[in-house]
């Protein structure tokens, strides 16, 4: 009897389990369910805080993951800029160093006003028949206090301003630039009394000599056969002057030809063809810039027949209207002192131990940046 | 008989004429020591048109063109025509060349329309031209 009840349960039992599933088969495509946050009512499903907060972080991981890539990115184009800016600073030192080493600190910004000038001169030289030009990037560095000055008539800057032109600028009505009369459009002259400048002795138009005395007769010996150069600045001609002159020796000539070949000889020409002097310094004694004319004396090293010796010359220094530096002076100089053997004939015909050596050079004014090229 | 004193006394009686005459100063003045223009010198008469025609070369520039200008070059053709070349020295050593027309009229040479007149002389092969900026003497080369 017991076991029959314990059959007949079970088996109610799965009638009942499987009458169930057939019901939940049947009913479930007609239902939805809804879930509503905030509402409390019986239709709201309460979500899982552990998968909310594991989503949550998930979200945040992907933000976190998103932002580093952006800044990733944007640090490197800042990198890259900051390299660039970098560089671009030190190019601009690095031309404002050699800006500076140029500009010597007692010529007062010559150089810089000099260019500046060639730079009016250069604008000025432009054709304006075309009405408008591209004009060349340029710098123009104005009134840096220290390392330049500006023009007398140029309007005043402000320190360290950098003008950079590049765009297309229209021309002011300038007048025309005539021919000169060989036909020639010549360039302006840029000449300036105040500032250091190469110059290269004109042979043509120069001549050395000294005068010599004699128990009978009074003489003079010339050449023309010199070469030399000088640099300075003729205002300041006492600020590190620097210069040469050289004379060939065997070139010398008295007028008289016996007399020649004893003075050639007594200079040992075959073994010291150059007679020359070396420039060391300057001592100024009067600078006359309407004049364009410095007197002075010239200080230096005299190498004659081989043996150098201080010597000093006072001399003229004249620039003329065809810039020329035309360069006079004498002084006595003793021969003994350079070893030089002084003519004595028997006794009865001596010379004086004493000549006196001059100079009549002209200069040609070179281009300011060719100061040591070939001429 | 001539002793010592003798022959000295007519040796200095020989002498001093010649010493006379070369004594004195033989020194160059100092006013002269410069080199003399030999060019300034010259015989120079006003040019005409026929003296123009040549192939020339400055042997010296003086005035402000000096500054500027270390050599100029011409070609005067005959049929009025000429080209010329001029080395500048500013800003820097270059040279510069053109061609044109040139007419003279009077000792005037024009070279160009916009600008002035050259002042023509010359003396022998030498051409001298002239102008407000200076003074150009060419000479004459045998060039065909």
């Amino acid at each position: 009897m017991k076991n029959l009840l314990a059959w007949v349960g079970v088996a109610a039992l799965l009638g009942w389990t499987g009458a169930g599933a057939a019901a939940w088969m049947m009913a479930k495509d007609g239902l939805t369910l809804v879930v509503q946050e905030g509402e409390h009512d019986e239709r709201t499903v309460e979500a899982d805080p552990v998968a909310l907060l594991r989503d949550e972080v998930a979200s945040l991981a992907a933000d976190v993951s998103a932002l580093a890539t952006a800044l990733e990115t944007n640090l490197g184009v800042l990198d890259q800029r900051g390299e660039e800016r970098t560089q671009e600073l030190s190019q601009a030192v690095a031309a404002l160093r050699d800006e500076v080493r140029r500009v010597r600190p007692d010529d007062d910004g010559a150089t810089l006003l000099a260019e500046v000038r060639a730079l009016r001169a250069a604008v000025a030289a432009i054709p304006t028949d075309g009405g408008t030009v591209v004009v060349e990037p340029v710098v123009v560095e104005t009134a840096a206090a220290g390392t330049s000055v500006a023009e007398a008539d140029a309007p005043p800057t402000a320190p360290e301003e950098v003008v950079e032109v590049t765009e297309e600028v229209a021309t002011p009505a300038a007048p025309p630039k005539r021919s000169s009369f060989l036909a020639f459009t010549l360039p302006s002259d840029d000449f300036r009394f105040d500032e250091r400048r190469h110059w290269t002795i004109d042979a043509k138009l120069s001549r050395v000599g000294f005068d010599g005395k004699s128990t009978i007769h009074d003489f003079t010996g010339t050449t023309q056969a010199v070469t030399g150069t000088m640099e300075f600045d003729l205002a300041h001609p006492d600020a590190g002057p620097a210069g040469s002159i050289r004379v060939e020796a065997a070139t010398l000539r008295t007028g008289s030809e016996g007399r020649d070949e004893g003075m050639l000889e007594n200079l040992d020409v075959a073994n010291h063809p150059d007679i020359a002097f070396e420039l060391s310094g300057f001592d100024a004694s009067e600078v006359d810039a309407k004049a364009t004319t410095v007197t002075g004396t010239a200080r230096g090293t005299m190498s004659i027949r081989g043996v150098d010796r201080e010597f000093s010359m006072p001399v003229t220094a004249t620039v003329d209207a065809s810039r020329r530096l035309s360069l006079t002076g004498e002084a006595v100089l003793h021969l003994p002192d350079w070893k030089v053997p002084v003519p004595n004939k028997l006794g009865l015909i001596t010379m004086d131990e004493d000549v006196r050596v001059w100079i009549a050079v002209k200069a040609k004014l070179d281009p300011r940046d060719e100061g040591n090229s070939a001429q | 008989m001539l002793d010592g004193h003798h022959i000295a006394g007519i040796a200095l009686l020989c002498i001093a004429p010649i010493a006379a005459s070369c004594a004195g100063t033989g020194t160059l003045s100092s006013d002269a020591r410069e080199v003399v223009d030999v060019e300034a010198s010259l015989e120079w008469v006003p040019g005409a048109s026929e003296d123009v025609p040549g192939i020339y070369t400055s042997t010296s520039i003086e005035g402000p063109a000096a500054a500027v200008l270390r050599e100029v070059h011409y070609r005067f053709a005959e049929d009025g025509t000429f080209t010329g070349a001029a080395l500048l020295t500013q800003p820097v050593h270059q040279y510069t060349v053109l061609t044109g027309e040139w007419r003279v009229d009077g000792d005037q040479l024009y070279l160009s329309e916009d600008g002035e007149p050259a002042r023509i002389e010359v003396a022998g092969d030498l051409l001298r031209m002239s102008g407000a900026e200076g003074v150009v003497v060419l000479r004459r080369r045998s060039v065909p």
